[in-house]
């Protein structure tokens, strides 16, 4: 199957506010990259130096906890993924498994590099999008932590909320 | 906080200079020319409260960013109750997340001394990034870093929880 990146993307709405110019700008810079059940588009703990967006598929985002493996979410069109390497330069946080065979565009950090001098337009709509994305994700650790912290001291909440919600 | 005068934006200098070395602290322009921060500083308002007054409304979804003073702080969880997060001191910047997503956080805040705080309207943020300025865009890449680093700190806290069943054994700290 052959997907229209394009069309897939006009269709998401991370970029449904984005020009016909802007996204075919993506297109020309993005590679498309094919992937299927049980592929690793990143592991936990290695370098981070490209990131994803996928047009279609599903993709488990997990990390590991001891000698287990906790999924924390599992992501399908539209999402963004591997960002955070490419911001805040650093080892994975998690690793992202396809549980489906799918397409994503891929960008690395030299393409992301060379965008900002090129099409600066194009790369600040890019971090905004990341920016939500990352923004977004906070917001949903809230939720999967507040799941789970019933047994904790309200000293132990106390850290774990402030550091989640006050940026220092 | 800015003065227009014959086109040229003027910011009130101590102003200025206490929005520069709290913005420092709250690690908000670690990669900040001078222009980006008069460019920051002109865009916010300052917003002085008194003792016991709220600092925000519920529905608010701006960013402040605290010049002196302290908040007492609390997280309210949409199950109910409260936990209390203790006393913000000056530099802390609250409500990136509202900024962001426009939806009001779960924060309570109320002053406990006399608080001078620097308010970046929502409306006023959006058409700012939306300028193309490189300042705005210097800002959004730092917002990004700031929220990266807090998910990283979320990520290793729930892998720690998730490791250990045996809450006795539980160390997150």
């Amino acid at each position: 199957m052959t997907v229209n990146a394009g069309q897939v993307l006009r269709s998401l709405p991370t970029f449904a506010e984005w020009s016909t110019e802007a996204i075919n700008g993506l297109l020309l810079r993005a590679r498309k990259v094919r992937f299927f059940a049980g592929d690793v588009l990143f592991r936990e703990g290695e370098p981070g130096n490209s990131l994803f967006v996928v047009l279609e598929g599903q993709i488990a985002i997990t990390l590991r906890a001891g000698e287990n493996t906790v999924t924390l979410s599992e992501e399908g069109p539209g999402a963004i993924l591997g960002e955070m390497a490419l911001i805040d330069p650093g080892p994975r946080s998690a690793s992202a498994t396809a549980v489906t065979s799918g397409t994503t565009l891929g960008l690395s950090a030299a393409e992301l590099a060379a965008l900002q001098s090129e099409d600066p337009a194009l790369a600040s709509a890019l971090l905004r999008a990341f920016t939500r994305t990352l923004a977004g994700r906070v917001r949903d650790a809230d939720t999967r932590i507040a799941a789970v912290s019933a047994e904790w001291t309200r000293e132990q909440s106390a850290v774990v909320w402030r550091t989640l919600w006050l940026a220092s | 906080m800015a003065h227009v005068v014959a086109g040229v934006v003027s910011v009130d200098p101590e102003l200025l200079r206490l929005f520069a070395v709290r913005a420092e602290e709250a690690g908000l322009i670690e990669t900040f020319n001078a222009e980006d921060l008069v460019a920051l500083a002109s865009r916010v308002d300052p917003v002085d409260r008194a003792p016991g007054d709220r600092i925000r409304e519920p529905s608010d979804c701006s960013a402040w960013l605290l010049l002196s003073g302290e908040i007492a702080a609390s997280y309210l969880p949409a199950t109910g109750g409260e936990v209390d997060l203790g006393t913000l001191p000056p530099g802390t910047m609250i409500g990136d997340l509202a900024l962001l997503l426009d939806l009001p956080e779960p924060i309570g805040l109320v002053a406990k001394t006399h608080c001078r705080l620097a308010r970046l309207d929502r409306a006023a943020f959006w058409r700012w990034t939306e300028s193309g300025e490189p300042a705005a865009a210097h800002f959004h890449h730092l917002l990004a870093r700031l929220l990266a680093r807090r998910l990283r700190f979320a990520n290793a806290r729930f892998a720690t929880l998730a490791a250990d069943e045996d809450t006795d054994r539980r160390s997150l700290y």
